[in-house]
């Protein structure tokens, strides 16, 4: 009897909590992080949320919605431990959805630092990479951003959309980034993002208090990555092509000219991108099919009469070449940066494995660039929109 | 003898086989395939599906000669007194060691993905207890509870299959094939090791279950479930992570559990599921340990083995982190130790316990006559 007795209470003494347990009270929940690399250190800044200051109900809107931290260190850890010196909580990772790298750091090699979060067991492997263009990543995550409250929840949601609607961006999470820089023949690329207006005023709530901020961030180009290294930048023509080769294409627009300064608008609905790897006389030969459904949405042109279908098979044939020429602009610059991102080698080592075993050393510098790329794309155009011709007069 | 009065129903002892081989496949399999066979894992795992219903069909054969004796009392039988004793011995030197590296792969699952503060020893501690516990309930009441369980276990699977399976992509798989059979038959040692001859575990719980007929169909079929579970799992790893993700990472299965967003809300399920490979990984070193405790007692001809439960545990526990420092250590072992290891222990001890029923047989029929 008393023995038992005597072993529930030592339960009881030794079963007081758990270990490794966490409140949402002791926590800093991150959701940016800022890498810069400044005289030999990182410069890591975190952006956390201020619970209070999103929540609905109890709002001051004195402070900021979330704060930003600052840490330096010979690694990435070591900074976001000495963060602790001027934190109040420790910081948790669990929520992370932005990994802001900045430009200076992309071209000395991401390697170091991604295999500390390939390690790290809070880090899930879902949020997006992109690089600060110009700028240093800690100025990206201290931006003051219209609507949505959080600067990083802002950023992603627009890299997200922009990507399914708009084309020359890519969403690139952490599990693709590791995909990527460990494969053969797949080259990393991440879309870039920078800050432009008043550079003073991005980080007071100013900025927010005027219709137009005066400081606003956008996405702009794809960072070309050879091995782990930043090469070089893809500008929006060729960004477009390289989203149309990748298959990442959903949706966008084409713009053709009709007659000076006038363009007809289309709409692509939805794409699909495959490709192929052949070898002919033993030189790869990659074929990219693309089918593509689009709609007009704009018609200036009076002389293109929208009733007749030999006109549609004519803007399709001209859709397709716009997108064609992309594509080719895509892989041109691809092709003088010696850095294959759209995966060809990898295609070639699922067709071709012999080949490819045999050259893949040598692939990036002397075949890639070599490499013949043919296009086979279709545009279907199927819809005009809610009108066929239009009545409108034109001066 | 008390241990053989205990019964369990065929379909209890067939889930309990289900439990046991999913066991820590479903955790470490990927990773281990993936290093050799890479995006060709499905392949492996294939072969070895193969190979592991003819051992399912070999345990049957031993399983159906035992006549109701236990592990211990059929290689006595066998051997006769003092050469089956040692070969009785064999059998729980492999039940003990196997016990341990479960118990110390659980233990890093828990410390490395859900609570790295945590010191393995009382993760250790807990997980052992419960297996004591459930020991001293007796088999009669662990079987029923692996019947309990294991709806939820299926649920649990279902979910992880259904919800990562949208993000599947069939161009993981290729090139199928184009190193060789080679790489494939290397990723196929493995799991034949890891997850199908470890189930001689189960001759352990033949003595208990309550029928008159042959065993061969009941351990076939859940040998066969047991696989099919493996092979899904380790399937939708090369589909939905492929190769480089499943190989880089120890616990591709709980990456997979990570991936599953429907919709933005029904997202981190991961710790749910981790319970999946918690029911699984907890039944098989609790049959390991009851092979051992029982096993043992029977050894020493011991009326009760309630008294060895402890001290077992004791021992489990620092060997576990004495043999295992590091998962260095812990992937060495396994990757290049293990699999010979199992081969010798788990095949070839069960082989010459075979040979010694059938000879025995023939000879007591060559007497009789």
């Amino acid at each position: 009897m008393w023995t038992r007795v005597a072993i529930i209470v030592l339960c009881l003494a030794m079963l007081t909590g758990c270990w490794s347990r966490r409140e949402l009270n002791e926590i800093l929940i991150v959701l940016g992080v800022g890498l810069d690399w400044e005289e030999g250190e990182y410069l890591v800044s975190f952006q956390v949320v201020s619970p209070s200051e999103i929540s609905a109900q109890k709002k001051t809107g004195e402070r900021p919605p979330g704060s930003l931290f600052q840490g330096r260190g010979k690694t990435v850890f070591e900074a976001a431990r000495a963060v602790t010196a001027e934190a109040p909580r420790k910081m948790y990772f669990g929520h992370l959805q932005l990994y802001v790298v900045s430009e200076a750091l992309a071209k000395k090699g991401v390697h170091d630092f991604i295999d500390n979060i390939l390690r790290d067991n809070e880090l899930r492997m879902d949020f997006n990479l992109v690089v600060a263009r110009g700028t240093r990543a800690e100025n990206v995550l201290k931006l003051y951003t219209p609507i949505e409250k959080l600067p990083t929840y802002s950023m992603l949601q627009s890299l997200r959309n922009s990507e399914k609607l708009w084309a020359p961006t890519v969403s690139i999470t952490m599990d693709e980034v590791l995909d990527r820089l460990s494969g053969d023949g797949y080259e990393l690329a991440l879309t870039g993002i920078q800050l432009f207006g008043d550079p003073k005023a991005g980080d007071s709530p100013g900025n927010v208090k005027s219709f137009l901020p005066s400081r606003r961030y956008r996405y702009k180009g794809i960072a070309v990555f050879k091995g782990d290294r930043l090469v070089g930048w893809l500008n929006e023509k060729e960004s477009k092509g390289y989203t149309d080769i990748t298959d990442n294409l959903r949706s966008s627009t084409i713009e053709l000219p009709c007659g000076s300064r006038h363009y007809i608008g289309i709409e692509i609905t939805s794409s699909e991108t495959k490709m192929k790897a052949d070898l002919v006389e033993d030189t790869p030969v990659v074929t990219i099919g693309l089918r593509t459904e689009a709609a007009v949405v704009n018609m200036p042109c009076k002389h293109i009469d929208l009733t007749d279908p030999a006109a549609i098979s004519k803007l399709e044939e001209e859709s397709a070449l716009s997108i064609k020429s992309n594509a080719i602009a895509a892989v041109k610059r691809a092709k003088a940066l010696q850095s294959d991102v759209f995966g060809f080698g990898n295609q070639l080592g699922k067709d071709h494995p012999a080949y490819w075993k045999r050259i893949r050393d040598d692939w990036n510098e002397k075949y890639f660039p070599e490499a013949k790329i043919r296009y086979d794309i279709k545009v279907f155009i199927r819809k005009t929109g809610t009108t066929g011709n239009t009545t409108l007069k034109k001066s | 003898m008390e241990f053989t009065n205990a019964k369990i129903s065929v379909r209890q002892f067939q889930i309990l086989i289900i439990l046991g081989l999913t066991g820590d496949s479903i955790l470490i399999l990927p990773t281990i395939i993936a290093s050799s066979a890479k995006q060709n894992a499905w392949l492996s795992m294939l072969i070895a599906y193969a190979a592991g219903l003819l051992i399912g069909g070999f345990f049957a054969a031993i399983a159906n000669r035992m006549q109701g004796d236990s592990l211990i009392a059929a290689a006595r039988r066998g051997f006769g007194r003092w050469l089956g004793s040692v070969v009785g011995l064999l059998f729980l030197f492999n039940f003990f060691m196997c016990g341990l590296t479960l118990v110390s792969e659980l233990s890093q699952f828990m410390t490395t993905q859900l609570m790295p503060e945590t010191p393995v020893n009382a993760i250790i501690l807990i997980f052992l207890t419960v297996v004591i516990v459930a020991y001293r309930y007796g088999v009669e009441a662990f079987a029923r509870m692996g019947e309990l369980l294991f709806p939820a276990f299926t649920a649990l699977f279902m979910v992880l299959a259904i919800l990562s399976l949208s993000q599947a992509k069939i161009e993981n798989v290729k090139p199928v094939a184009a190193e060789g059979l080679w790489p494939i038959m290397e990723g196929a040692i493995p799991v034949m090791s890891v997850a199908f001859i470890e189930m001689v575990v189960l001759l352990a719980l033949v003595p208990h279950v309550a029928t008159n007929k042959s065993l061969t169909k009941p351990i076939l079929k859940s040998f066969a479930a047991g696989g099919l579970f493996l092979f899904i799992i380790v399937a939708l790893c090369v589909l939905v992570l492929g190769p480089n993700l499943m190989e880089t990472k120890y616990y591709p299965t709980f990456l997979l559990a990570q991936k599953i967003t429907v919709g933005n809300f029904l997202e981190r399920l991961e710790a749910i599921l981790a319970f999946l490979w918690i029911i699984t990984v907890f039944y098989k070193t609790l049959l390991l340990f009851f092979a051992l405790t029982s096993g043992l007692a029977q050894w020493f001809k011991l009326r009760d083995s309630d008294m060895l439960t402890v001290p077992l545990g004791m021992i489990m526990l620092v060997l576990t982190v004495v043999s295992t420092p590091n998962i260095t250590v812990y992937n060495q072992i396994i990757k290049y130790y293990y699999n010979w290891f199992d081969l010798m222990f788990c095949f070839i001890v069960p082989l010459l316990l075979l040979a010694g029923l059938i000879l025995r047989k023939k000879k007591g029929k060559a007497a009789s006559s």
